[in-house]
């Protein structure tokens, strides 16, 4: 019981500093402090800490360059998300690029015409065939 | 929770807000540099007093606006744009002050009727350095920025019942280290 009381007067001390209180909590409070000087002092103890903690407020001055810093580097920010966003199209059409570019180097070099298509004695000279050697009584037969 | 506007100091204000948030998104960087220089002072204040460090503060101020700047698409309401900048704000001072590691202070007893503003103000610090973050900013945003419960409920964005709970149990915490840091203790 005696904590509620003690939970309600700190509650009603701290309204004190946004509304007045009505005649029945004043009048609770004065009796409570009566029966309580332990309570006051508590009270006395916080309005010094809290004087203490709003003199402590730091108001710090902005350095000159802020503006031109923070605009900097939302240029940068911006940058980097766009190059971010169009890399990976960029890497995927290089990719797509090299890729055209190395089959048609390899469609070059690789075709081989049919014998067909060649002119005369050319097929001889092809090094890709595997000349096949008649055997040695095969002209003396002849 | 809706977007209000509840740091604004008036309409107007937010209106101009607006006005230069509409000429941002076309690209125009003198309504950008306009925007900086019209909240970058109270930004910065708000950090320094929950970080208790003044170039963090401008560290984490500079953060805030790109951040800001780069979300400016989640904006539903471009008037609530200050609430939107001081949130902002303030959860990251409160991601700084989790990842820093909790320190023992011993203290020197001192004598609240003859210190200075400094020594106040190293008292004050070591103090705060004591509290979790949820606490010490509720107490920082409400003591020394004298924001209403539901200016810290929106920027800590959490219901007011909340702000009241917190604020109970970080003032009954910094009294008593208060008391037990000052020389005055109370019989």
């Amino acid at each position: 019981m005696k904590h509620f009381a003690r939970k309600r007067y700190f509650r009603l001390r701290r309204a004190e500093a946004s509304r007045e209180l009505t005649p029945a909590e004043l009048k609770f409070v004065d009796q409570f402090e009566l029966k309580n000087p332990a309570s006051v002092d508590l009270w006395e103890a916080e309005t010094g800490a809290m004087e203490a903690l709003r003199q402590a407020t730091l108001n710090p001055k902005v350095s000159e360059g802020f503006t031109l810093r923070v605009l900097r580097l939302h240029r940068v920010t911006v940058t980097r998300a766009q190059v971010q966003y169009w890399t990976p199209a960029f890497l995927g059409a290089a990719l797509a690029a090299v890729a055209l570019l190395a089959m048609l180097q390899i469609m070059a070099t690789s075709t081989v015409p049919k014998n067909s298509e060649m002119p005369n004695g050319a097929a001889a000279q092809r090094t890709d065939r595997t000349i096949q050697f008649l055997p040695e009584n095969a002209l003396q037969d002849r | 929770m809706a977007q209000s506007n509840i740091f604004s100091a008036s309409a107007a204000r937010s209106l101009d807000d607006v006005r230069y948030l509409e000429r941002c998104r076309q690209g125009d960087e003198a309504a950008l540099s306009e925007l900086i220089a019209r909240h970058r002072t109270r930004l910065t204040r708000i950090a320094a007093n929950i970080l208790r460090d003044a170039n963090e503060a401008e560290d984490v101020a500079q953060e805030s606006f790109l951040k800001a700047f780069r979300e400016l698409s989640s904006l539903r309401d471009d008037r609530a744009f200050s609430g939107f900048i001081y949130r902002i704000c303030v959860r990251l001072c409160m991601d700084r002050l989790r990842q820093r590691r909790p320190e023992a202070t011993e203290f020197d007893y001192v004598d609240t009727t003859s210190n200075t503003q400094v020594e106040n103000r190293i008292v004050v610090h070591k103090l705060l350095d004591q509290l979790s973050p949820e606490l010490r900013t509720t107490l920082v945003l409400r003591e020394m920025e004298q924001l209403s419960y539901e200016e810290i409920s929106e920027s800590m964005n959490v219901p007011v019942g909340t702000v009241r709970s917190r604020l109970h149990a970080a003032r009954d915490r910094f009294r008593t280290l208060w008391i037990h840091a000052t020389k005055d203790v109370p019989a």
